[in-house]
């Protein structure tokens, strides 16, 4: 092992990036214009008071104000938090049981966190006040008290975690050579809590605050971590469904589209349940006015409609998704397993965005209710943001994808 | 002393009086007795150690922490910046209006009345406010003080107090008030204005990733705006929904502006910054009293010291007893309620009025 051949693995990594179809060069360059459009949104028109000091501008722009404090950012640096804690799964899977078909994809599901934590990252980034100050402030005066602060540690940390994992990865894969078990047995001593803890920490920034009644439960966290091994794993099936397609060669066994099925229909029941366990506290005893007005917002959508619709898309595909699952005759083909985890990942969109995030603001905490609506600039926003994150999984995933290639699937080799 | 000046005779010349001769001279020897002690000084010094103020106080004369200097130097700066862009807006006016119109001499008066001040804590103070409930007539007369006093910016309505109209016969849970009432007095509703209440155990400092609010010794809770990043985790954190954000740049005309600033107070504040009441540190630190207390026309806030037994504030906790909105909460708010002596009832009810008074009788 020399520096040499870690410097190549660097280079190939990213000259990977620049290689590519005609297709590739399309999805890359439209991917790049939302971005840049996004950043241009950001910068110059909702930062513009911060960035260029110009009068017009500011987080007034948002549909947030002084009753929904946050919005559209957050509820998916929520959901996407979740995506990441998933990734690890599937290392799991593969190097603690020694499962050789998830070792052929365990790359797959760190490249997915490496990207779910960028668009996390970005999220808080774009929703804070004053960025640049933060920068500076965060690693200088930290409150250890403060959940954001350990937020921002265990996130960061397990971003560095998965980067590694992919470097090494794609390392070693690309010289044909097995990942060393002294770097994995460490690294997945490590990792693996902070796969848990990255969702736990997030959900801890709320669950503990007297002010949102919705929030302030122990299910919370449970909650957040169980149907985050529902969508991450969903996402990965579908990732992996498409490379399959689209990369020629590239194979993956049935075995891995069953038993990730397994863990999907599992994770949403579980969600489910604590969907149950909460509309029962909601609706049989609750005395707390608040809680009670709070969850009614959800499961009726008084003042918001379209949030009992996500909340009702979230019971019905998910209930859909795991009936579905309980038939035998799905599990004989890669595309229904995958129309299933596309049915798990949508209902997880919808449960675990708004649907999470705005009942602790509607009504707030004094009863006001000022309905929340998500203005263009935070959809150009955030989708500017999706778009870097799904710029970084491309980029990323070439050469994992080619690296584990050249290990698994040698030509002329029966897989 | 008339005796003792130097009389003037009509030629001119000086003639010292005979008294005040002698009491020279009476001055002399106890200058001659005086001295004594002195030569001895050296000798006595060494049973004797000079100590200095600052050892018998337990602080620095500057203030209690050593860091209030730099608060302070920060204070002289943001004065000048505010002076600079005070005078830019004041020649913006004036070239728009006159050199003579009001609104000019207003401006420039202003800018020159500019101070920006850091005036620590005092030691040993504990500041509440309470607010009697049966006085309150709901006219918002203090969240107009405090938009003035407090140089809220004027393009975002940002208000600290928020009066909350409730029914007075059926009164179940803050979430059935009513927020924008348009009319006021009635009899049959009850108003509580609710803003900051400066809790011993304010959960938004706990969760504050950058430790940019916090609370002083006085039992202000306080935002340094020049630390704040915007995350707006205390507003979600807060059960009262006390904290106000600037989502847009703040706008403050210099005509109505307070000169009158205190560095972790009423300094017009930034872009994207959280803000709330600071029980108008400016004036209270300097042993005044907040601006919705001495505006309030029915006189239903008390404002005071805790730890001074003469403050009227324990003179309401002696007499009325102290109540606290949303105790489930946990965070001991040091802004009480109370149902001080009943107010005059309407003519037609004057039979019920012992039911209509609140918890006077103790």
């Amino acid at each position: 092992m020399s520096w040499k051949e870690w410097w190549d693995t660097l280079v190939i990594i990213i000259k990977e990036g620049f290689k590519g179809s005609r297709r590739y060069y399309l999805a890359m360059t439209g991917l790049t214009l939302l971005a840049i459009y996004g950043l241009y949104l950001w910068i110059a028109i909702q930062h513009a008071p911060v960035f260029l000091g110009k009068d017009y501008g500011g987080l007034a722009l948002t549909g947030m104000n002084d009753s929904v404090i946050w919005g559209l950012y957050i509820s998916f640096f929520i959901f996407w938090v979740g995506v990441a804690a998933a990734g690890i799964a599937f290392s799991i899977a593969a190097y603690v049981f020694q499962n050789k078909e998830f070792m052929k994809i365990a790359v797959m599901g760190e490249v997915q966190a490496v990207a779910a934590l960028i668009i996390v990252l970005l999220l808080i980034v774009v929703d804070l006040g004053r960025p640049i100050r933060a920068m500076f402030e965060m690693p200088f005066l930290p409150n250890i008290r403060s959940m954001l602060d350990w937020d921002f540690i265990v996130i960061s940390t397990y971003l560095v975690l998965n980067l590694i994992a992919v470097y090494v990865t794609v390392h070693y894969y690309r010289q044909d050579k097995p990942i060393p078990r002294r770097f994995l047995v460490p690294f997945m001593v490590i990792a693996a809590p902070f796969a848990i803890g990255i969702h736990t920490v997030t959900a801890f920034i709320s669950q503990a605050l007297t002010a949102r009644p919705a929030w302030n439960s122990p299910l919370l966290a449970p909650r957040y971590v169980a149907t985050a091994f529902a969508a991450g794993p969903a996402a990965l099936l579908i990732a992996l469904y498409l490379a399959e397609k689209y990369i020629e060669g590239f194979h993956v066994s049935m075995e891995v589209y069953k038993k990730t099925l397994y863990l999907i229909a599992g994770a949403t029941v579980v969600g489910l349940y604590f969907t149950l366990s909460e509309a029962h506290e909601a609706f049989w005893y609750t005395t707390e006015p608040l809680k009670w007005a709070q969850l009614k917002e959800v499961f009726y959508g008084l003042h918001v409609p379209y949030l009992a619709v996500l909340q009702w898309l979230w019971i019905g595909l998910g209930a859909a998704a795991v009936i579905l699952s309980l038939i035998p005759v799905t599990h004989r083909s890669k595309g229904m397993i995958v129309f299933i985890a596309s049915l798990v990942f949508v209902a997880v969109v919808a449960e675990k965005t708004l649907t999470v995030l705005l009942p602790a603001f509607i009504p707030g905490s004094l009863g006001e209710i000022r309905p929340y609506h998500p203005t263009p600039i935070e959809y150009g926003i955030t989708i500017g943001v999706h778009a870097i994150g799904l710029l970084i999984y491309l980029w990323l995933a070439k050469p994992a994808i080619k690296a584990v290639m050249t290990h698994y699937f040698k030509p002329g080799a029966k897989h | 002393m008339a005796e003792l000046s130097v009389n003037r005779r009509n030629n001119g010349e000086k003639e010292v009086d005979v008294k005040r001769r002698e009491v020279l001279k009476l001055m002399a020897a106890g200058a001659a007795i005086t001295s004594i002690p002195l030569v001895e000084k050296d000798k006595l010094m060494k049973v004797l150690k000079p100590v200095k103020l600052e050892g018998i106080l337990g602080y620095p004369l500057g203030g209690p922490s050593t860091s209030q200097s730099a608060l302070e130097k920060r204070a002289k700066k943001k004065e000048a910046e505010l002076k600079r862009w005070c005078q830019k807006e004041a020649k913006r006016i004036c070239e728009e209006y006159g050199e003579a119109s009001e609104d000019c001499k207003l401006a420039k008066q202003k800018c020159e009345l500019i101070t920006v001040k850091a005036t620590p804590p005092k030691k040993g103070t504990r500041f509440a406010m309470a607010l009697d409930l049966n006085k309150c007539i709901g006219c918002r007369r203090c969240v107009y003080a405090c938009v003035m006093e407090n140089n809220q910016a004027r393009n975002l309505h940002i208000e600290w107090i928020r009066v909350v109209e409730a029914r007075r016969d059926e009164f179940q849970d803050l979430l059935d008030t009513e927020w924008y009432y348009k009319e006021g007095p009635k009899k049959d509703k009850v108003y509580i204005p609710i803003a900051c209440m400066h809790c011993e155990n304010p959960p938004c400092v706990m969760v504050c990733p950058v430790r940019a609010t916090f609370k002083e010794p006085d039992g202000i809770v306080v935002v340094d705006y020049d630390r704040c990043i915007g995350c707006r985790y205390c507003a979600v954190a807060c059960p009262y929904g006390a904290r106000r954000f600037n989502w847009k740049k703040p706008y403050i005309p210099v005509q109505e502006l307070n000169p009158n600033m205190h560095i972790l107070g009423n300094i017009p504040r930034q872009v994207h910054v959280m803000e709330k009441c600071t029980w108008c540190i400016q004036r209270t630190r300097d042993g005044g009293v907040p601006a919705c207390v001495e505006v309030c026309p029915v006189g239903a806030r008390v404002f005071g010291d805790l730890n001074d037994p003469e403050s009227p504030i324990r003179r309401i906790a002696e007499e009325y007893g102290l109540f606290v909105l949303k105790p489930e909460a946990g965070t001991k708010p040091r802004f009480f309620y109370f149902f001080g002596p009943a107010r005059t009832p309407p003519k037609e009810e004057i039979g019920e009025a012992k039911e209509q008074a609140g918890g006077g009788s103790k």
